[in-house]
C-alpha cells in the first residue's frame, strides 16, 4: 500500500472503501487518469426521467379548467418532491459504491460551479436531471460545451428566472406586461465564466440578458424538444446587442446566444477563474499563484479542454504532497465515512436504492389522491426507515444536495465549514453513525484500510485505546486526517 | 510534528479519561451589560417594500404593481405620515409605538456595484471596497474590549458569517439535531486534536458553548437551518444569561426577490412575517435584558425601484435598515430622502444612498457598546474618518 495510492483516493476521490487503496497498488496516476474520458451514464440512474420528458409531460395550466388548477398544481409539487427524494437517494447510492471517486468529485465540482438549487421551488423536480444531463456527459469535453448545456437546461432557465424573461421591445414585451430579467445573465458572467473581477460591466449584464431573451422551456406534449429547451422568438429582444465590446447581430434563433456564450468561454478571464476554482477545490483555500497559472495555461492552450485541465491536476507537482490541507466539506465527510464502512454487500447503496424505490412507489400508489399521499408520507416518517434517518442527519449537517443558498453554490473554504458548532456536529454525527451500525472491522485495521500511510501515530494510538469498536470507529472519522484531504 | 510513542499517548489518555471534562470557566468579566444583535438579511432586502414612502409623489407610479397603499385591505402600517411599515411587520410596529424602533432609509454601504458576494463582503468586512479586509468589522471591534469571557460574541448560523470572522475567538451555535455524544468520547477527541491547533481550537470553543448552553437552551428549534424563527429563541436566551453572549449575529437568507415578490401579500410578505416573529421571539427571550439591547437589521443592498419583467425586483443600491430594542431611541424615521423621480435615482434605476452604513455601525460600537471612537476609526473602520457616526440613535 503506497502513500500515493492513499492520496489518490483521499485527495482526488470520495475517500477509500476498504481494499480500494490496495487494489490501486503502484499505479495511482493511472487509476486517476483512467477515470477521465467519455463514459456512459451510470446504470443506477437509468430509471430517472430526463428534463425533456418532465417538462413535456407537465400539463399546461391554461388548458386545465380553473376549478382543477389548484389540485393539479399540488400534484405537480408532490411529484417534484417525490422525484427529488429519489434523485438524492440514488445519487448517494452511487457515491457510496462507485469505484470512480475522482470522476464523481469532478461531477460534484462542476455541478457546484453551475449550481441549481431547490431554493427556487419550481426547479425542484429538475435539479437531478440537470446534473445527469448538463454536467456528467460533458466532463471530457470542452468547457464551452458544458456551459452551453448548462445554460440551455430547463433547470437552469427556471432556477435563474430566464424562462420568463421577455425583451421589452419584443412582440411579447410590447403586448404583455412582462419584461427583462437579468438574473441568469449576471450569474453567467459573475459565477460561470469571467468571474466577479473578470472585467464586465452592468451594461454587459443587460446586453447578455437581452441576448438570452427567448431562451425558455418547452411546455407540454405539443412543444416537445429533445432536451426541453425551446427558443421563443416573440420574446426575444430584437436587434444586435453589444457584449464586452463585440456586436452580436440578430439571428432569428438561439444562435446569437450560442455565439455570445462561446466567446465568454474563450475569454481569458474565464480560464483564470476556472483554474483558480479547480486549484482551490483540490489543493488549498488560497491556491498558489504558479499552480493557478499552470492550469490556466492548459485551459487556454487547449481551447478549454476539461479533459486536459483535469489531467493537469493529477500531474501537478503538488498533486501527491503528503500534507493534508483542505478541510472536508460536510457532504464529503459523510460520503467518505459511509464508504469506509462498506463491505462486499454494499449496504449503503442498497439502503438508498430501496429508499428511492419507496419514494417512487409511494407517489404512484397514491395515484393522484392527495390525502393518501399525505398519510403514506407520515407513515414513512414514523417507520424510522434507516435511509430516511440517514438523509435527515445529512440534512442536519447543512449541505444537503441541491440546496445551496445562492447561485454561487457551496463555499470552498475551511472558514465556512469549520465553525465550532459545525465541527462538534460532525463528531456527533460520526458517533451516532458508528453506534448504530454493526461494526465488522476493528478500528485499527479499518484505519489501515481506508487511510493507510495517512493515519498519524497519535490517531493510531487513540484508536487502539478506544473503549469500544463503535467509539474507535467514530474517533477514526473524527481524526484530523479524516477531516482533511 | 513529534512522533509520540503509543505508550506515551495511552498513558496520557488514561489520565485524561479520569478527569471530568468540564467547561473552562469564564475568567474575565464582561466589560458591559449592553447587548448588540446584528441581523444580516442576505440577498438584498427590498427597502421600498418594508418602508414604503407613501407620501412621495412618485412612489405609486414608479412601483407599479408592487406599490403599497395607506388604506384598504393590506394597508401599510402608519409611522410618521411620510413613511409607513409593511403590513406584515406588526411586532415591529408595536415597537414603534413603544419608541423602540428607529427605521432608517436610503442607507447603503460604500459599495456601488451589484454582486451579492462583493456587497456582503463590503457590508461585513467594513472596507471601502471588496476584499480589502479578510475579517469582519465586528470581529476587529472585539479587540477593543480587552480580555473577554469566552462566548462573548456568537454567531447563530450554520456557517461562520464574515462579520464575525477573524482572529478574535467567537462561538457559533445552531440548535442541535443529532443525539449528543458522551464526555468520554469528547475527551478522546481532545487527545486526537491536541497537535492540531485549528481543530483543537474549534472543538474547545464548541464545548464551552454547549456547556453554557445546556442550561439556557431547554429545547431549541425543531427545525435546523438559518430559519430566523428557530435561532431567535436560542439567541435571545443566550444573550439573556449573565455569563452568556453579549454580541450575536444572525444571517437568514432568501431575500433575493427577483420574481413574483408580491406586495401586501406574497413571497416577500411571508418572509417579512417570519422576520417579525423572530424579532418578537428575540425580545421575549431577552426579558429584562431587552432594555439594554440594540438590534441592527441590515442588508447588502436594496433593490431596483421599478418592477422587473417577472414581478420582482433586481439588485439595487440604497435600501432600508432598522435599529430596534430597549436601548434605541426610536419613534422617528431617520432618512435624508433623495426622492423617487427618475432624475433622483442612482443610475436611473435605484434609490440613491444618502447615509453610509458605517455611520450606523460606528454609532452602535461607540454610543451603545462603549468603545472608544479613536479605536473604532483607527482599527475597525480604518480610513473612514470622514464618516461621522449617526447621532442620537442609542440611549447610551
Amino acid at each position: 500500500m503506497t502513500l500515493k495510492a492513499a492520496l489518490a483516493t483521499h485527495r482526488f476521490g470520495l475517500g477509500a472503501k476498504p481494499g480500494e487503496i490496495d487494489a490501486i497498488g503502484g499505479d495511482a496516476e493511472d487509476w486517476l487518469l483512467n477515470q477521465l474520458g467519455p463514459a456512459p451514464a451510470p446504470a443506477i440512474f437509468e430509471r430517472l426521467p430526463g428534463a425533456a420528458e418532465l417538462v413535456g409531460s407537465a400539463p399546461i395550466m391554461r388548458t386545465i379548467p380553473k376549478k382543477d388548477r389548484k389540485t393539479t398544481n399540488r400534484m405537480l409539487v408532490q411529484r417534484a418532491l417525490a422525484l427529488f427524494s429519489e434523485e438524492v437517494a440514488l445519487r448517494y447510492a452511487h457515491a457510496f459504491v462507485t469505484g470512480q471517486g475522482f470522476r464523481e468529485r469532478l461531477v460534484r465540482f462542476w455541478s457546484n460551479h453551475f449550481t441549481v438549487s431547490v431554493s427556487n421551488n419550481a426547479a425542484r423536480g429538475l435539479v437531478g436531471a440537470f446534473e445527469r444531463e448538463a454536467i456528467r456527459p460533458h466532463l471530457a469535453g470542452r468547457f464551452e460545451d458544458m456551459l452551453l448545456a448548462a445554460a440551455r437546461h430547463p433547470a437552469m432557465l427556471i432556477y435563474l428566472d430566464n424562462a420568463h424573461s421577455v425583451g421589452p421591445n419584443s412582440v411579447a414585451g410590447r403586448k404583455l406586461e412582462k419584461g427583462l430579467n437579468e438574473n441568469l445573465a449576471r450569474e453567467i458572467l459573475e459565477l460561470h465564466t469571467l468571474g466577479v473581477t473578470g472585467g464586465y460591466t452592468q451594461d454587459d449584464v443587460v446586453a447578455l440578458a437581452k441576448i438570452l431573451t427567448g431562451w425558455a422551456v418547452a411546455r407540454g406534449k405539443r412543444d416537445r424538444t429533445p432536451d426541453g429547451f425551446r427558443y421563443i422568438a416573440r420574446r426575444h429582444e430584437p436587434g444586435a446587442h453589444r457584449l464586452l465590446g463585440r456586436s452580436y447581430p440578430e439571428t432569428g434563433n438561439e444562435g446569437q446566444g450560442l455565439r455570445a456564450l462561446r466567446d465568454l468561454a474563450e475569454h481569458p478571464s474565464t480560464a483564470r477563474h476556472i483554474a483558480t476554482k479547480l486549484a482551490r477545490h483540490f489543493f488549498a483555500d488560497d491556491p498558489p499563484a504558479d499552480m493557478v497559472q499552470r492550469l490556466e495555461a492548459v485551459f487556454r492552450k487547449t481551447g478549454g479542454s476539461l479533459d486536459a485541465v483535469h489531467r493537469a491536476l493529477v500531474s501537478d507537482p503538488a498533486a501527491f504532497s503528503s500534507e493534508l490541507v483542505k478541510f472536508r466539506q460536510p457532504e464529503e465527510f459523510v460520503v467518505a465515512s459511509i464508504r469506509a464502512l462498506q463491505g462486499p454487500k454494499h449496504w449503503g447503496a442498497k439502503l438508498m436504492v430501496a429508499a428511492a424505490g419507496k419514494f417512487e412507489e409511494q407517489f404512484r400508489a397514491a395515484d393522484g389522491d392527495m390525502d393518501k399521499l399525505r398519510m403514506q408520507r407520515q407513515e414513512l416518517r414514523k417507520s424510522k426507515d434507516p435511509a430516511l434517518a440517514l438523509l435527515f442527519t445529512i440534512r442536519a449537517l447543512g449541505q444537503f444536495p441541491f440546496t445551496a443558498p445562492s447561485p454561487a453554490g457551496w463555499a470552498d473554504d475551511a472558514g465556512t465549514w469549520a465553525g465550532p458548532d459545525a465541527v462538534i456536529e460532525r463528531l456527533e454525527w460520526a458517533n451516532a453513525l458508528a453506534s448504530r451500525l454493526p461494526i465488522r472491522t476493528a478500528p485499527g485495521p479499518l484505519a489501515e484500510a481506508v487511510l493507510g500511510p495517512l493515519a498519524s501515530e497519535r490517531t493510531r494510538a487513540v484508536l487502539a485505546g478506544a473503549a469500544s469498536a463503535a467509539q474507535g470507529t467514530a474517533l477514526l472519522f473524527a481524526s484530523p486526517e479524516f477531516q482533511r484531504r | 510534528m513529534t512522533q509520540l510513542s503509543r505508550r506515551t499517548v495511552l498513558e496520557a489518555l488514561g489520565s485524561a479519561a479520569l478527569l471530568p471534562v468540564a467547561p473552562r470557566l469564564a475568567l474575565a468579566a464582561a466589560p458591559t451589560d449592553r447587548r448588540l444583535v446584528v441581523i444580516v438579511l442576505r440577498g438584498g432586502l427590498d427597502g421600498l417594500a418594508v418602508l414604503p414612502p407613501l407620501a412621495d409623489p412618485d412612489y405609486a407610479l414608479q412601483r407599479g404593481k408592487l406599490a403599497l397603499s395607506g388604506e384598504g385591505e393590506g394597508a401599510a402600517l402608519p409611522l410618521d405620515g411620510t413613511f409607513a411599515l409593511h403590513p406584515s411587520l406588526e411586532t415591529m410596529h408595536g415597537l414603534w409605538g413603544d419608541g423602540a424602533l428607529l427605521p432608517i432609509h436610503a442607507i447603503a454601504s460604500p459599495y456601488r456595484k451589484r454582486s451579492h458576494f462583493d456587497a456582503q463582503n463590503v457590508l461585513e468586512s467594513g472596507g471601502e471596497a471588496p476584499r480589502k479586509y479578510l475579517d469582519g468589522w465586528l470581529n476587529r471591534a472585539l479587540e477593543g474590549f480587552g480580555p473577554l469571557p469566552s462566548g462573548y460574541a456568537h454567531a447563530f448560523s450554520e456557517s461562520m458569517p464574515m462579520l464575525l470572522a477573524g482572529s478574535a475567538p467567537v462561538g457559533s451555535y445552531a440548535p442541535p439535531v443529532l443525539p449528543q455524544a458522551d464526555d468520554d468520547f469528547f475527551a478522546r477527541v481532545e487527545m486526537l486534536y491536541e497537535p492540531d491547533p485549528f481543530l483543537a481550537d474549534a472543538f474547545s470553543r464548541a464545548r464551552e458553548t454547549r456547556a453554557l448552553a445546556e442550561d439556557a437552551m431547554k429545547g431549541g428549534g425543531k427545525k435546523r437551518g438559518n430559519h430566523i424563527v428557530n435561532v431567535a429563541g436560542p439567541a435571545g436566551r443566550f444573550l439573556a444569561q449573565p455569563e452568556g453572549a453579549r454580541i450575536a449575529v444572525l444571517d437568514p437568507g432568501g431575500w433575493d426577490t427577483h420574481a413574483r415578490q408580491g406586495a401586501a401579500t406574497g413571497a416577500l410578505s411571508n418572509k417579512l412575517h417570519q422576520l417579525d416573529r423572530g424579532i418578537g421571539t428575540l425580545k421575549a427571550e431577552l426579558g429584562p435584558a431587552w432594555a439594554k439591547t440594540a438590534v441592527l437589521v441590515v442588508t447588502e443592498f436594496g433593490r431596483t425601484v421599478a418592477v422587473n419583467g417577472t414581478g420582482g425586483t433586481d439588485h439595487g443600491t440604497a435600501g432600508a435598515a432598522f435599529a430596534l430594542g430597549g436601548a434605541v431611541k426610536g419613534g422617528r424615521v431617520l432618512a435624508d430622502w433623495p426622492g423617487l423621480g427618475t432624475a433622483d435615482l442612482h443610475e436611473g434605476r435605484d434609490l440613491r444612498p444618502t447615509l453610509d452604513m458605517r455611520a450606523l455601525f460606528k454609532a452602535a460600537l461607540v454610543d451603545h457598546m462603549g468603545l472608544g471612537p479613536s479605536f473604532v476609526n483607527a482599527k475597525v473602520f480604518a480610513g473612514s474618518g470622514a464618516i461621522r457616526p449617526l447621532s442620537d440613535v442609542f440611549h447610551g
